[in-house]
Formats: structure tokens, C-alpha cells, sequence
């Protein structure tokens, strides 16, 4: 299965996070899960792990057996700079517009590293903060059925110590 | 006053054809349909099984021609190049209808193996003695007995010559995938062209 | 070495398309020398390349169940209706239900519960997942409420 090469269609988001830090104290972190969506097996016989019962709910709209993070990256997306997380061979930016908007730009990253952007959504803050997700995808250009998915939601909280 | 000529179109070659059509004459485009409308129709009925979808994508299938004229620079003949747009019109309906998705879980059986992998290889011609039009006759048949992703790649490499790569690029499926179902496929049909030699005999 | 992988891989040899494989030049070599020479393997061989040429020479042949001119009218007709639709306005996003058919897997994959007839517009929104349309760029984008998901599927 040539999941590998329909990465190169994956995105590149950008996060932000400035109103969610205020509301977090100061720090924000959001997870962008790299996914792929397919009847059959793990791509390329790779272990990878099963995306969480709760999120595979959210995809319940799709009717795929199987969704398999391929990657997966929190990122702390305060202050009003792009974060960059990188999802195996896509890059993730994420932008606070300053209008209670994230600006989630994708990218493709090509072999040589450089980023191509893809396309730009955007995406009210408040309902990630909520718990809300966001899902931007797309077919597998190479193998028939698959797709690929950046899920992107507010990272759990870090266990206490 | 002169009267103007009317393009002979009957004995026109394709190439003359196209650069009429592509002028925007329809009556030369309507003679590149009627020259070769039965083998794209054919090529329609050997996907889809059904006639009115046949002739339904047969002339969508026209029609894209018609719009894609400019496109077309030669580099195979007309009626190849019409066959490779009624194939890919029959595709794209087979994914709408996601037949060859529902067929997955069947097709994976086959490709497994099934009882053909086991099965001694036939050497000797399924279809001698067999006059053309029965021999072409007894392929359709057998032809439909197989599932629309088998006959797909069997359409596309065996009739239409593309490489692996090529029919794995056109399907969406990897080289693997095109290989295993282009083994089962031709192991299917020379059973099946067996076991229809044996009953015309008896 | 898997049994059936070494049968697809004779069968490569045989359509000439050892070369789309990815393989060794030491496995190659084994390859070629099992086709010429393993009877088993040149059996094989033999079978499937008999197969393909009676294939090939064989092609299934339809005609056209219509007279010339109605076919070639039916042709025309929908040339001149796509002239036709090329001049008008895209359709709104709002009332683009029919994206649910387009062929993309992705989207043809959801489910949304409702009979979809070709060429009609749809009963109606599947319940909590609202279409709110596509961009210039011909991604769409859903979003439930409820669920709070937003969904934004790209071609």
C-alpha cells in the first residue's frame, strides 16, 4: 500500500493557540494526528496504533474500518508566532488571525523538504477549545478506497506528576 | 457561382478527420463516431454489462471527445485514444457506485488464491476448433462471470496493452494488486473457457 | 521464497514486465532461470501467456443496438447542452448535495443514510452534518454542530 506517497497530499496546518493560552494559562497545545483511513491492514505491514475510540467516533461519518496514526504531534501553539509540527512528510502551521479564528495552511512537502502549499481553512478557536475537532483530508491518489486525514484537536492534558 | 465542395468524409483517414472536427466540423466528428462507435460502445459493454449504461458512457464518452479534440496530438490512433476516455468514463461510474468496493471482501478471497491457484495450468487452446465470432463470443461470457475489478484489468491490460504500472495508475490500485488479479483473472477464464468447451461438445 | 509471489512473478516474466518490479538483480536472474528452464515453471508460463493471446486476439464485439442517426443525435444533443451549461454560473455551494456523488472515494464514502438517485438532488441533509460548501478550489467542507466536527475534504 502506497500510503507513503499519497502523504505527499497531506497538509500542513497552522496552529494557534494566543486565546487558547489565555484561557490555559499561558500555554496551549493542540495535536495534529496524522491518519489514514482504509478497509485493509496496516500500511506497509508498519505497527502503528489504532486512532483513539473517541476520535474514531468522530469519523463515524466515514465508513472505513480502519484509521492507523501514522504520526501524531502536540504542539504549543501560545504567542502569535506559526508553530510548525511536522507529521512525518507533511508540515503543520497554525496561525491565530486575531478574529477568534485559527488559520490552518497545508502544505505538501516534496522530497527535497520544501513546503507547497496546499490550501488555507480556517476554523473558529472557540470550538476546538471546546472540544471540537478538525479534519482536513483527502483521497489516496494511489491506492483505491484510502485516504488520508489531519485530525486536529486541544492535546490532553499532561498526566500529573 | 461555384459550388462548394463538401469534404469528402467517407474517404478521409482519421487524421484529416480530427483536423476537421477540430475546426469544429460535426459532420466529420459525426463520421469518426460512426467509423468507430461500436468498439467503444464494445469496450463500454465489456465494463459495464448492462447495455443502456453502455450506450449511455459510449456517448458521454463522444461527447468528452468532442470537447478534448484539442488535446488529442497523435500520439496513438483516434479510436485508441477514444477507448482510453470510454474506459476511464466507465471507471469513474464503477467508483461512484463503489461496485468495486462492495466486491473488496470477494476479491480478496480470489486474489488469495481460491480454488483456481490450485488448479492444473491449462496448456492447450480453450477455444480451438472454435470458429472467431463463437471463440469471441465464449470470452464475453466468460468475461462476465468475473468481477468488475478482474475484468477491469484484464480489459485494460490484455485488450487495451497497457503496462502494469499503467493499469495500476488508471484503477488506483498498486502493481501488486494488478498482478495478482491479472493471475486470477486469466486462471478464471481459461476454466471457465474449459468448462464451456466441454458442454458445447456434449 | 512465497509460493505465490514466485508465480507473479513468473507471470511478470511472461507479459515482459519483470522490469516494473522492484527486484534484485540476483532474484531476477532466478526468476528467468526458473522460466526457462523448471519445468513446472515453464508450464506455468506457457499457460498464462496462452491465455493472454487468445485474449488479445479476441477481443468481445458489440454493435451499436441503434440507427446511425439517432445515435449520433443523442450525441449531439449533450454536446450542445454541455456548450450550454459552460456558459451559465457555477452553482451555488448551498445547493451542491450532488458533491455527495462525486467520485471521490472520500466523500462517496460517508454515510449518509439516503437514496441518492443519479442526477437528482437529494432528499436532504443527512441530520447534523450540514454541507456549507466548497471554495474556488473545489475542497468542501462539512460541519456538525452537534459534534462538533468540521470536516474539509480536498479533491
Amino acid at each position: 500500500m502506497k500510503f507513503l506517497s499519497a502523504r505527499k497530499a497531506v497538509v500542513g496546518l497552522l496552529l494557534v493557540g494566543f486565546s487558547f493560552a489565555s484561557a490555559w494559562g499561558g500555554e496551549c497545545k493542540l495535536r495534529a494526528q496524522l491518519v489514514w483511513g482504509t478497509d485493509g491492514e496496516k500500511p506497509d505491514g508498519k505497527d502503528l496504533p489504532e486512532l483513539e475510540a473517541k476520535l474514531k467516533g468522530k469519523l463515524s461519518h466515514f465508513r472505513w474500518k480502519n484509521y492507523w496514526v501514522v504520526k501524531s504531534e502536540d504542539t504549543d501553539v501560545s504567542g502569535v508566532e506559526a508553530k510548525k509540527a511536522t507529521l512525518g512528510k507533511c508540515a503543520v502551521e497554525l496561525r491565530d488571525t486575531g478574529k477568534g479564528q485559527l488559520e490552518v495552511k497545508l502544505f505538501n512537502v516534496d522530497k527535497d523538504g520544501k513546503l507547497k502549499h496546499l490550501r488555507t481553512v480556517t476554523e473558529p478557536m472557540e470550538k476546538l477549545q471546546k472540544g471540537g475537532t478538525l479534519i482536513v483530508g483527502g483521497d489516496s491518489k494511489d491506492t483505491w478506497n484510502d485516504a488520508w486525514m489531519v485530525v486536529i484537536t486541544v492535546a490532553p492534558p499532561a498526566p500529573a506528576r | 457561382m461555384t459550388a462548394t465542395l463538401r469534404p469528402d468524409y467517407l474517404s478521409a483517414d482519421d487524421v484529416q478527420l480530427v483536423a476537421w472536427s477540430k475546426g469544429g466540423d460535426t459532420d466529420a466528428f459525426e463520421q469518426l463516431v460512426h467509423r468507430h462507435r461500436d468498439k467503444i460502445y464494445a469496450r463500454a459493454m465489456i465494463m459495464m454489462r448492462n447495455e443502456d449504461e453502455a450506450m449511455d458512457f459510449s456517448q458521454e464518452a463522444w461527447v468528452k471527445g468532442w470537447q478534448r479534440l484539442h488535446q488529442f496530438q497523435g500520439d496513438s490512433s483516434f479510436a485508441t485514444w477514444m477507448t482510453r476516455i470510454v474506459i476511464n468514463v466507465c471507471l469513474d461510474e464503477l467508483r461512484k457506485k463503489k461496485r468495486m468496493r462492495a466486491e473488496s471482501i470477494e476479491e480478496m478471497d480470489e486474489e488469495s488464491g481460491g480454488v483456481e491457484r490450485q488448479m492444473p495450468v491449462q496448456l492447450t487452446n480453450p477455444t480451438e476448433g472454435l470458429e472467431s465470432t463463437e471463440v469471441r463470443k465464449r470470452i464475453d461470457e466468460a468475461l462476465g462471470k468475473l468481477s468488475e475489478a478482474h475484468r477491469t484489468v484484464i480489459m485494460l491490460h490484455e485488450f487495451e496493452g497497457l503496462e502494469y504500472k499503467d493499469v495500476a495508475k488508471r484503477v488506483g490500485i498498486s502493481i501488486g494488486t494488478v498482478m495478482s488479479r491479472l493471475f486470477y483473472a486469466r486462471r478464471r477464464l481459461a476454466s471457465l473457457l474449459q468448462g464451456l468447451k466441454r458442454e458445447r461438445i456434449q | 521464497m512465497k509460493t505465490n509471489e514466485l508465480k507473479l512473478e513468473l507471470q511478470a516474466w511472461a507479459d515482459g514486465q519483470l522490469d516494473q518490479l522492484d527486484l534484485t538483480p540476483v532474484r531476477r536472474a532466478e526468476i528467468e532461470r526458473l522460466a526457462t528452464s523448471d519445468p513446472a515453471a515453464r508450464e506455468l508460463v506457457a499457460g498464462l501467456r496462452a491465455m493472454s493471446t487468445v485474449l488479445k486476439a479476441n477481443p468481445p464485439e458489440y454493435t451499436v443496438p441503434a440507427a446511425r442517426d439517432f445515435y449520433w443525435s443523442q450525441i449531439q444533443r449533450r454536446i450542445d447542452a454541455a456548450a450550454r451549461s459552460e456558459s451559465r454560473v457555477a452553482p451555488a455551494a448551498g445547493g451542491g448535495w450532488l458533491r455527495w456523488l462525486l467520485p471521490v472515494g472520500g466523500l462517496a464514502a460517508v454515510a449518509i443514510g439516503l437514496a441518492l438517485v443519479r442526477g437528482e438532488k437529494s432528499l436532504g441533509q443527512p441530520e447534523g452534518l450540514a454541507d456549507v460548501g466548497s471554495d474556488e478550489s473545489g475542497a468542501v467542507v462539512f460541519r456538525s454542530e452537534s459534534e462538533g466536527v468540521t470536516i474539509c475534504w480536498l479533491d
